[in-house]
């Protein structure tokens, strides 16, 4: 009990008051709770959406699905607009190795090799002189059992 | 925290706001104005004003403070249900239905007095300085020796 002995009647409105801007207080403290707790929810599924997205690219990359339809439609411009080189003459530009791409190039008429002439062929021994070469001259057997 | 007293742990706990916060407002707005205070002091004023005796100046003060009390509780009354549906970020005396309780007089001397704490202090919210001022007051009311030490 107070030892005030007037202002029990202003007591009481301090103490209305009071109750009245404590619950505004707090209702507002839980509203900005709640929303603080809705915009870290929404950020957090930005993160796993995006997260997400980047996995069905790696997932598309690894099957093997192909590139997007984008990057189809791009290269299937590329390859109407490319010059057309005729068939008739070869590419001559060296690879690497300093071979002619034209070798390799599917469709192509290739250079032939130059096929040996038979005088340049070596002598073809006969089964008797294979049979008198001596034992470590001749082709080892398979042997199996290993 | 070191260095805080009663009051201030008293008025974080009534407010639950953090003590940090709650010290630095109390200490901005110190010494806080203490109508129980001050009634005392206008009843022997008006005694020896109207050369009636003291109990009966405080008595008719006493009467005058339940008339305002009364007047607050239909206010508050009034009130309440905007309250309780406000936004989180609308300030407590924004809401339109708070600004008859606003215009009180006794009400509206607390407030000014709120809002000079507040621009002292800083960035603090005007209705969170006024609740620590409400709580203060009835921290003074339960501990008169303590308000009328300050």
């Amino acid at each position: 009990m107070s030892s005030y002995g007037i202002g029990q009647g202003l007591e009481r409105g301090v103490g209305m008051v009071t109750d009245m801007v404590m619950r505004g207080l707090q209702m507002k403290q839980q509203d900005k709770y709640l929303e603080q707790q809705k915009e870290m929810h929404l950020d957090r599924l930005a993160v796993q959406q995006g997260w997400q997205m980047g996995q069905n690219e790696w997932n598309r990359g690894l099957a093997g699905l192909g590139p997007s339809y984008e990057d189809a439609e791009q290269a299937a411009q590329l390859a109407a607009t490319r010059p057309r080189i005729p068939s008739s003459q070869p590419i001559e530009t060296p690879g690497k190795l300093g071979i002619p791409l034209s070798r390799f190039e599917v469709g192509q008429p290739s250079t032939q090799a130059p096929r040996p002439s038979p005088s340049a062929r070596p002598p073809m021994e006969s089964p008797a002189a294979l049979l008198a070469s001596p034992p470590f001259m001749r082709r080892p057997r398979m042997r199996t059992g290993y | 925290m070191a260095g805080t007293t009663s009051i201030e742990h008293y008025l974080a706990t009534h407010t639950q706001l953090p003590l940090e916060e709650v010290a630095e407002i109390y200490h901005a707005g110190a010494p806080w104005p203490i109508l129980y205070n001050d009634l005392e002091r206008m009843a022997h004023d008006d005694a020896q004003a109207t050369g009636i005796p003291v109990e009966t100046a405080a008595k008719a003060l006493d009467q005058l403070c339940d008339i305002e009390a009364t007047q607050i509780k239909v206010l508050i009354q009034e009130a309440e249900p905007a309250v309780a549906c406000a936004c989180f970020d609308v300030p407590f005396f924004d809401i339109p239905e708070v600004q008859a309780l606003r215009a009180h007089p006794i009400i509206r001397d607390w407030l000014y007095y709120s809002e000079r704490v507040a621009l002292r202090v800083g960035e603090s919210d005007v209705s969170i300085v006024f609740a620590i001022y409400l709580c203060i007051l009835q921290y003074a009311w339960d501990h008169p020796e303590w308000a009328r030490g300050v």
